[in-house]
């Protein structure tokens, strides 16, 4: 016998028990999500025309906004969706009502004390509220959390503190994406783009902290420095940029600040850029480098980028015939004169130009 | 004759007593360890849903670009809506690049007309060796639409693919099959965690589901219900018991070895660093995700493969039982091929939790599976037949065994109607508990002798042969039922199997028309 009978029949008991509670908590847990599902939609068809009159800013004499706030507490819980859902799609104006509409509930104090919650997610949701409410009285609150044993709650705190826009933050941030104590190694506080995005978020005022942390030894925070000063294009972090591309051993920050040079640098860069060309160069620093030198757009780079065309390497030639096509006329032009030639280059050149006269002639009128 | 039946049968039953018990024991466990892993997963996964912008993450400059390869091989009548439903999905920087197998449909004619493509004389790298000779490069004659479409003579999907590898100019790529349908932010998802992890994350899949029985409006799908062939709804079941899981228990646990080839997203340098696909692979997406392993594993670097949860690709499953033979054949012929491959890593500590515990239960579990069920069931119904078992523990032991898989299924309907709850009907749900049940009773058993016919002719070393798979995709026409479509245009299961892709079932069913798509002609 494999099995006695007794042993069989009690697990078989106990399967058709397991399947019969599986089955009902499958039912019952449609059934209550379609019953609340139909309790919000009841209480937000009556109501969802004021929060919209509210979040589209057409609540002037703020009557939708008063009608809202006398509620009851049933019907804010069932509104109170609706309202986060929109308030995370609005800035500006309609952005505070409904803050303040929230804070008329008393949601931003229970939030502010629920940043405090032994349990990482209700300080998560708790964060994510106040950021969405711009509540600025959290600010301190919220930059604590940026240490926070919850990688998830320090995710939230970033993007609640880029929410706030306050400058003061910008150090808190870039402390927080370097690596933490407590945390492995590479593992940094934060995302280099939680914290990139949170700065970014903040705009100019965060351009000092950016500029000095091109300096910090950490390299999540240079990773993040660039990244910021790139996308928000800061002329302040062009000099410290220029240092750091010439020390950085990270080849991601390498390439984000080349882009960097590309944006905002000149004339006086192309040199360093132009080192980066060398074929023992990773191969993907050389087309990040050709790049820059296609945005920067100068003769020089133009002449430094032509003799790229015939590279072995056929990635880097191409990239460096859509830079010469991006540089306008002065890259055409030797595009032109590599079609003249022979050999590869003059492949490379042809395609740069054809795919740029379609898009020159794909351009509505 | 029948007295050395009974004692061969009787030792048989008497050496497999304990091996028997200790083998349930162990395979149901693991499944309850992956299911409480999933859940835990999908927790964490639905908390931070709350917090995560995606429509920021959709504008985000930050955000890597990806090139969606689309491997095409007679899809003429899918693969324009396909490709404008890849074109409009939601990211801040995408390309897709279309690589026609040598179709002799009209795949590229449709394109031509629908994109206005005209030749550009690109030059394609050489990054990944590819086998074919590429007969041009076309793009859109608007310069603006990131298409590219790469007409090549046909050598199968994984030369495809690595030429798709090739043109792409985006820091990922992902590999999409023309017939994958996926949702709008599927791409913005499952490049998340390359965002979130961007030094260690090397791979991420995405979720499969069954698309018969969902109304599909210009290539997205705007309603789900269960498809109306009880074969297709237990693969309903199948395929949501294999993903929510299979692949993000593993996930959990840092042990996913297996991405479907419908649907995933590689780090382009690590796919050039490993020299794309196997062209020789039958089952080219699980081996693909295991060289990934053994190169991390092997430069000891930290790094991790995905799995992302939600949003989700569709893809038609078969409604024949010829189809369907065919794709478990396939897929445990790859499962086998692969794990065979690779037999060198199976409980050696260099290649940490993949080598000691995913391996050994692959092995275990999945290719051993299906030959050790049939062993099983023809052992008890051998010996019940001698009269060396009576009909009460014959009928409580098979009610137990398969009991314990129907709770299993249940577990999974569970989970996926506390978390995603994508089946918006009561009958739907209705029909998927069904379709749990049912699974114990012919098809499960089918199944195992197709998974085993699959193995032997691995392990013999058949020659392969595909089949031709023409189809009418579920694109064209809008709100028809996939499945009708697909059952309607069902090639003549005489013409042979097609190719092999992976494993199957628990591990996960990948999409089989992917699979087939382009090398099918190859053979």
């Amino acid at each position: 016998m494999i099995s006695s009978t007794g042993l069989l029949v009690a697990s078989l008991t106990a399967l058709a028990a397991v399947a019969v509670l599986l089955v009902a908590l499958t039912v019952q847990a449609r059934a209550l999500r379609r019953r609340r599902e139909r309790a919000l939609a009841s209480v937000q068809g009556r109501r969802r025309h004021l929060v919209l009159e509210v979040a589209s800013g057409e609540d002037e004499d703020r009557a939708a906004w008063r009608e809202l706030a006398e509620l009851s507490r049933r019907e804010w819980r069932g509104m109170r969706p609706a309202v986060i859902g929109l308030l995370a799609k609005v800035r500006g104006r309609p952005a505070t009502e409904l803050g303040a509409l929230l804070s008329a509930y008393g949601e931003l104090d229970a939030a502010r004390a629920r940043l405090n919650s032994r349990w990482a997610g209700r300080r998560a949701r708790a964060a994510y509220l106040l950021g969405l409410a711009r509540d600025v009285r959290s600010r301190d609150h919220l930059a604590a959390l940026l240490t926070d044993r919850s990688g998830d709650v320090r995710f939230v705190a970033a993007r609640a503190l880029g929410q706030l826009g306050d400058p003061a933050v910008a150090p808190a941030l870039l402390a927080a994406s370097a690596q933490l104590p407590g945390l492995r190694p590479g593992h940094p506080g934060l995302p280099a783009w939680v914290a990139a995005e949170a700065l970014l978020g903040i705009g100019a005022g965060a351009q000092d902290a950016v500029a000095e942390a091109f300096g910090s030894k950490d390299a999540h925070v240079r990773a993040v420095a660039a990244q910021v000063a790139r996308f928000g294009s800061y002329p302040v972090s062009l000099t410290p940029a220029r240092v750091c591309i010439l020390f950085e051993p990270e080849i991601g920050t390498k390439e984000t600040l080349m882009g960097l040079l590309g944006a905002l640098g000149d004339a006086s860069d192309v040199p360093v850029l132009a080192a980066y060309l060398h074929p023992l160069v990773p191969a993907r620093l050389r087309r990040a480098a050709i790049a820059a030198l296609g945005a920067i757009g100068t003769p020089e780079a133009a002449g430094r980028l032509a003799p790229l065309l015939d590279d072995d390497d056929r990635s880097v030639a191409t990239a460096a015939g859509q830079a010469l096509t991006a540089m306008g006329v002065r890259g055409q032009d030797l595009l032109d004169a590599a079609m003249a030639g022979a050999g590869a280059a003059r492949r490379v050149a042809a395609a740069c130009l054809h795919l740029a006269r379609l898009r020159a002639e794909g351009v509505p009128a | 004759m029948i007295e050395v039946l009974r004692w061969v049968v009787e030792r048989a039953l008497a050496a497999c007593d304990g091996p028997i018990l200790v083998y349930f024991l162990l395979i149901n466990t693991s499944y309850l360890v992956l299911m409480i892993a999933a859940s835990v997963d999908f927790a964490s996964h639905l908390r931070r849903r709350t917090w995560v912008d995606r429509d920021a993450a959709a504008a985000s400059p930050m955000v890597p670009g990806v090139s969606l390869i689309v491997p095409a091989y007679n899809e003429q009548s899918g693969i324009v809506s396909s490709v404008e439903s890849l074109l409009s999905l939601r990211h801040p920087r995408h390309e897709v690049i279309v690589v026609d197998d040598g179709s002799t449909d009209d795949t590229f004619a449709a394109l031509v007309r629908r994109f206005e493509l005209v030749g550009v004389d690109r030059e394609i790298a050489a990054d990944v060796p590819v086998q074919a000779d590429i007969l041009g490069v076309y793009v859109p004659d608007d310069g603006r639409t990131r298409l590219t479409v790469v007409r090549k003579a046909n050598s199968g999907k994984t030369d495809a693919v690595n030429t798709g590898i090739n043109a792409s100019t985006q820091q990922l790529v992902a590999i999409v099959d023309a017939d994958s349908v996926l949702d709008p932010d599927a791409l913005i998802a499952v490049t998340e965690p390359f965002v979130v992890d961007p030094v260690r994350t090397v791979a991420t899949g995405g979720v499969i589901r069954a698309a018969n029985g969902c109304t599909i409006l210009d290539g997205r799908v705007v309603g789900v219900s269960a498809p109306r062939q009880w074969l297709a709804r237990i693969q309903v079941v199948e395929y949501l018991r294999a993903f929510l899981m299979g692949r993000s228990g593993w996930s959990r646990l840092n042990g996913l070895i297996l991405i479907s080839g419908a649907f995933g997203v590689f780090r382009r340098d690590v796919l050039v660093d490993i020299g794309g696909l196997d062209h020789g692979s039958l089952g080219e997406d699980f081996e693909l995700v295991m060289r990934i392993h053994r190169l991390f594993k092997e430069r000891g670097e930290d790094y991790r493969v995905s799995f992302v949860s939600e949003p989700v690709c569709w893809t038609e499953v078969p409604v024949t039982r010829a189809v369907l033979r065919r794709q478990r054949m396939r897929w445990h012929r790859g499962l086998w091929e692969v794990l065979w491959k690779y037999r060198g890593m199976v409980l050696n500590p260099r290649y940490g939790r993949i080598g000691m515990v995913v391996l050994p239960w692959f092995w275990l579990f999945e290719l051993a599976a299906p030959a050790l069920e049939l062993g099983g069931l023809v052992l008890v119904l051998a010996a019940f037949a001698l009269g060396l078992l009576d009909t009460t523990y014959a009928v409580l032991f098979m009610a137990v065994a398969y009991g314990y898989a129907a709770v299993i299924n249940l577990s999974a309907l569970a989970i996926e109607e506390l978390t995603f709850h994508r089946y918006p009907r009561w009958k739907d749900l209705a029909i998927c508990m069904v379709a749990s049940l049912l699974e114990n009773f012919g098809y499960r058993q089918m199944t195992a002798l197709w998974r085993c016919q699959g193995a032997w002719d691995g392990i013999r070393g058949a020659k392969a042969v595909w089949g031709t798979m023409t189809r009418t995709g579920f694109h064209l026409t809008p709100g028809r039922d996939a499945a009708e479509r697909h059952s309607a245009t069902e090639p003549d299961p005489t013409t042979g199997a097609d190719a092999a892709a992976g494993p199957d079932a628990a591990a996960g069913p990948q999409a089989e028309r992917g699979a087939r798509s382009t090398r099918e002609a190859a053979a």
